[in-house]
């Protein structure tokens, strides 16, 4: 429609009314979820940010800051706060490692799970889509079940007469990587085998006659292009382990909590609402700094 | 040298897989265990419904279930009504193309903060602690991915089937309602479960959002989970785990029948 409007000619005042009407019909669609998204995401978020400058609470009063202050020496302070600091390298380090982890676990699943067939293949998808449809909440359960002291991990383990004392798996950073990578590792393996599936056989069978190997083809013809893929899903991985709440709440001790389970204590145990929205708006902003560089980086090389 | 690497490499999968797999089908396993306490059913104890039971007729379970449907119901029907009019005008339109990444966005934000800022956003609006209110937040998740998938499916129709009925005399809202959306369906069931399913699950903002007469299953079960433990907390995640395959199980269906040839 807009092309056609483009396309007469001699009418230039028609055409431009016709495109502002077209652009009128658009904003008519647009509206509704524009609206939800500055309603009830951007403005919440400057909200948060205004807090985080707020004066503390009143005493007496039902709120749990006080807005008629203004104080932005809030935020330096809280980022030159040595807890604050360390959090958020433990959160940034964990990030890390669970990224690292899972796309070292999800490059080559992926190209097994693209390369098998039949129902063999069927359980292989649903391994990996079934953890993502279970409540997160099931899933760190049968992980306390595995990992706790008297679990089946070390149950089998002394069964065996491998260990005499139960093994500390619980309550360290194992337990915390093992409980994150198991909650993300879907995310990049979806992303990774339809990028994979987006491959052309023939290519492979191009390059097979051309002389390489079956592993060579493989990684020339579907992993490589498969790239770009690849770093939207270490991306997605590492958005999922900087907001790890439940796995260090529940399966890690103070020194693996991360920003996410601070702002929750503060928030929701402590109630102070103007340290906690610091927390939230710092540890967002660091971690849209970590993440936007590299991607920047990357786009500047294309360019 | 060759079948080691290639039993290795076949090792690899299985062990992968049954990492993903094993937490759920223990804790499904734990949740039909005939004893008091937390136990693996085995041929000699055999398996018992009993917590299930316990479960449903726990007023407190059965008020979170209840409110966990009318949540993700919510969810999904604000999550597709948002959604559809969005990749209908994104796909038209170049200059929708930002205001789609922004709201793709909140799925890049730790739940956390979303928790948090929907709270102060619901006690301005007077929201706070209501279920409609509960389903809002979640659309913060479900929006994003309803809209991928209708994007996707909006993508793929054939654009020569809406131009015949314009051709025909139909003005473009009746061709969208008569021959777009009729096509749309089955995408719009796909991403109105994924929205539902991703409301079902959520955790961390409803514990910011519930309040004493609101709660969903999640937050019912958390505490729980944190100091645990007795089966029924299993039977409790095992509800959800059922809710959640039984709704990934119809769309999948529906899906099938929409890709089948014709």
């Amino acid at each position: 429609m807009q092309a056609a409007a483009e396309l007469t000619p001699g009418a230039p005042g028609a055409a431009a009314a016709a495109r502002r009407a077209v652009a009128g019909r658009g904003l008519l669609l647009v509206a509704p979820a524009l609206l939800f998204v500055v309603v009830l995401f951007l403005v919440p978020f400057l909200a948060v940010a205004r807090i985080s400058v707020a004066g503390p609470a009143v005493p007496g009063s039902r709120t749990f800051f006080d807005l008629s202050v203004l104080a932005p020496g809030n935020l330096p302070a809280l980022a030159a706060d040595p807890l604050f600091r360390s959090v958020l390298g433990v959160t940034l380090r964990l990030g890390l490692v669970t990224t690292v982890v899972c796309m070292a676990v999800a490059v080559p699943f992926a190209a097994y799970v693209h390369r098998a067939r039949g129902w063999w293949k069927t359980v292989l998808v649903a391994a990996i889509i079934l953890p993502k449809l279970v409540n997160l909440l099931v899933l760190l359960y049968g992980v306390l079940l595995i990992l706790g002291n008297r679990g089946f991990l070390n149950q089998g383990l002394q069964g065996l007469g491998l260990v005499d004392r139960p093994l500390p798996l619980f309550g360290n950073l194992f337990a915390v990587v093992f409980t994150e990578v198991l909650v993300v590792l879907p995310y990049p393996l979806l992303v990774l085998l339809a990028a994979f599936s987006a491959a052309d056989a023939r290519q492979f069978d191009a390059a097979r006659s051309l002389g390489a190997g079956p592993v060579r083809a493989y990684l020339e013809t579907v992993i490589r292009p498969a790239w770009p893929a690849a770093g939207g899903a270490a991306l997605i991985t590492a958005v999922w382990g900087f907001g790890a709440f439940v796995g260090p709440l529940v399966l890690g001790n103070p020194p693996y909590y991360t920003v996410a389970v601070e702002v929750y204590t503060r928030a929701l145990e402590r109630l102070e609402w103007v340290d906690a929205a610091g927390w939230a708006l710092l540890g967002v902003l660091a971690f849209g700094a970590v993440v936007a560089l590299p991607a920047l980086v990357v786009r500047r090389r294309r360019s | 040298m060759r079948l080691a690497g290639r039993a290795a490499w076949h090792l690899l999968a299985v062990a992968v897989a049954a990492f993903l797999l094993s937490p759920l089908v223990l804790s499904v396993l734990v949740s039909l265990y005939p004893g008091r306490s937390i136990g693996l059913p085995t041929l000699a104890t055999g398996l018992t419904p009993d917590w299930y039971r316990i479960v449903l007729g726990d007023p407190l379970y059965r008020q979170g279930l209840l409110s966990s449907l009318a949540v993700g119901v919510l969810t999904a029907a604000i999550s597709v009504g948002l959604g559809l009019p969005l990749a209908v005008a994104e796909f038209r339109h170049r200059w929708v193309r930002p205001v789609a990444a922004l709201v793709v966005l909140p799925a890049l934000v730790p739940s956390v903060v979303l928790g948090m800022q929907s709270l102060v956003a619901f006690e301005m609006l007077g929201l706070r602690g209501t279920r409609l209110g509960l389903a809002l937040a979640h659309t913060l998740w479900g929006l994003p991915l309803a809209y991928l998938v209708l994007r996707a499916a909006y993508r793929r129709l054939d654009p020569r089937l809406r131009d015949a009925a314009r051709s025909l005399g139909a003005g473009p809202w009746r061709a969208g309602w008569e021959v777009t959306l009729p096509l749309l369906v089955p995408s719009l069931v796909v991403a109105a479960l994924l929205a539902f399913v991703a409301s079902i699950n959520e955790l961390v903002m409803s514990l910011f959002l519930a309040s004493g007469s609101v709660r969903t299953l999640p937050t019912i079960i958390w505490p729980q989970v944190r100091h645990a433990v007795r089966p029924d907390v299993a039977a409790a995640s095992g509800l959800l785990l059922l809710l959640a395959v039984a709704a990934a199980g119809v769309a999948l269906a529906v899906w099938r029948r929409a890709a089948r040839p014709r």
